[in-house]
């Protein structure tokens, strides 16, 4: 694309961006004054509550708390992920086996077994951590493992034929070939982690946004809480986003 | 043994003897080839031209150690074929490029692969590039290049780590008429000055003749020898002469009737 045609389509891009924000918060406005503002009090209150919240370690502390629960997570699904993806769609034997007990596992709500997890491990990280990992796992082992399936044969031949062994070949060919389908199932991953993060903190109440928020709601500030949904929201948007940019440099190769 | 093969100095390049392929099937197995006897002499261009279905790409297959044989054996330069390698070369059809490295990447590959030091490695990508006139596009991804341009790729990253054979499988057939004929050219070209063996997949008729010193006719239900015809056209060829060159010109109308009547069959 050339440079002001770029620039261009950035701007618009940008200007639906900023009037989509503009009328969701008029329309909360709007909505805040037809309410009992304890119930639902507008962005007018919620915004500078937010700010100022700022101002304080506790949330910052809450952030870095959730952010390094959830990098942790989201390393242990990659590998995980990834790992079990490439088996599943590299052996035909092992999909058999594996696919029902990912289908069964699938749609159980993982923070439904936080309790039972929370008596094995206690209420720390590596309950929460557990929990969170395994939902972010699914959509990756599923990813990868079509992926790693569909992948053209004749890319295979072609490194087998200048002397790359089948285990190599899963580094040199297989992978990178599925990177674009890995690269999708992290980015979908992580926005079930970032869910199932919240819950888990909310139940474990150890530490972290959820946690937090969960504070709140205990001592009645119902803005505060507001304040925190709406962080959530922001660090949401901010992490897709992320991912979106890095996929689009890791593989920037692939046909769109 | 005849007295004549125990003194010769090396084998053949290429040995088919009896190979067979049959595929499992729901009723009973699907014979695709049929005792099929070939040799291919170092140096030596020989076309497989038959109908589709006829089992030309999956004898390649066999050949390049991919697919295995029902019965019978394949000896490349003497030595059993039971797995791919590299003193076997592949060209496929849709190019098959690695889409995540650049022209460079891929040509570089099966060098790297071979243990080739990277200042070597360096040097061969420059020579291949300029062989196959991609001279700038070193660091092109190949979904920027044209369908002509990835072929030219394909072929650069077969040549580039020097199998002594090249196997193609149809490698000009999804090309514009235009980009075939340049292709052609230049693989006569290259041929000329590496003098590979070369075993060259195609369904057409004009094409099989104006590259190869040998064409082998398949039939088909099931793959078999149908003739073989020596091409005694002199290289290097040029078009213009070759095209004007009544002996090609009969090759060509003799296979095309052959083709013809199997067509017919069908």
């Amino acid at each position: 694309m050339p440079e002001a045609a770029a620039l261009r389509h950035w701007g618009g891009t940008a200007f639906i961006y900023a009037a989509t924000v503009a009328i969701l918060l008029l329309a909360w406005q709007g909505a805040a004054g037809a309410v009992h503002a304890d119930f639902l009090p507008g962005p007018a209150t919620v915004v500078p509550r937010l700010l100022g919240m700022l101002g304080h370690a506790d949330v910052w502390n809450a952030l870095a708390a959730s952010l390094r629960r959830l990098a942790v997570s989201m390393a242990l699904s990659l590998v995980g992920g990834v790992s079990l993806g490439l088996v599943i769609g590299r052996i035909p034997v092992m999909r058999a086996l594996i696919d029902p007990l990912l289908a069964l596992s699938y749609p159980i709500p993982k923070a439904a077994v936080l309790p039972i997890v929370m008596l094995w491990f206690g209420a720390g990280d590596v309950s929460q951590v557990f929990v969170i990992a395994t939902t972010a796992t699914l959509p990756i082992i599923y990813h990868t493992a079509d992926g790693s399936r569909r992948l053209n044969e004749r890319l295979e031949w072609a490194a087998a034929a200048m002397g790359t062994s089948p285990l190599r070949r899963l580094w040199r060919v297989v992978l990178p070939a599925t990177l674009p389908e890995i690269a999708a199932g992290t980015r979908t991953g992580t926005m079930f982690g970032l869910i199932v993060m919240v819950t888990a903190e909310m139940i474990a109440r150890t530490d972290g946004i959820g946690s937090l928020l969960f504070a709140h709601f205990d001592t009645g500030q119902n803005v505060s809480m507001y304040a925190l949904v709406l962080l959530l929201g922001a660090l949401g948007l901010l992490l897709d986003r992320l991912l979106a940019w890095a996929t689009r440099h890791l593989t920037h190769w692939a046909i769109q | 043994m005849t007295a004549d093969a125990a003194v010769s100095a090396s084998p053949p390049a290429l040995s088919l003897v009896g190979v067979s392929k049959s595929f499992p099937g729901p009723e009973k197995d699907f014979l695709a080839l049929q005792d099929i006897h070939l040799k291919v002499g170092r140096g030596e261009f020989v076309s497989i031209l038959g109908p589709s279905g006829c089992g030309k790409s999956t004898l390649l297959y066999i050949i390049g150690g991919f697919i295995l044989a029902t019965h019978g054996s394949i000896h490349a330069n003497g030595r059993l074929v039971d797995a791919p390698g590299r003193d076997r070369g592949l060209v496929f059809q849709d190019a098959a490029l690695f889409p995540w490295l650049t022209v460079r990447g891929n040509i570089a590959y099966g060098l790297r692969e071979g243990g080739m030091k990277r200042g070597d490695v360096n040097r061969v990508v420059h020579d291949m590039l300029s062989l196959v006139h991609l001279d700038g596009f070193a660091d092109f991804y190949p979904k920027q290049l044209s369908g002509g341009m990835r072929q030219r790729v394909a072929i650069a990253r077969t040549l580039a780590y020097d199998p002594g054979i090249l196997l193609m499988d149809e490698p000009f057939g999804a090309l514009d008429a235009y980009t075939r004929s340049v292709l052609q050219d230049e693989l006569l070209r290259i041929q000329d000055s590496h003098h590979k063996t070369i075993v060259f997949v195609t369904h057409s008729v004009d094409e099989a003749v104006y590259l190869s010193d040998r064409v082998v006719v398949l039939d088909r239900s099931p793959g078999r020898v149908h003739s073989e015809v020596n091409v005694d056209l002199p290289r290097p060829r040029r078009r213009q002469t070759l095209l004007r060159d009544e002996r090609y010109q009969q090759h060509v109308i003799d296979l095309g009737s052959v083709m013809m009547a199997m067509h017919a069959d069908a």
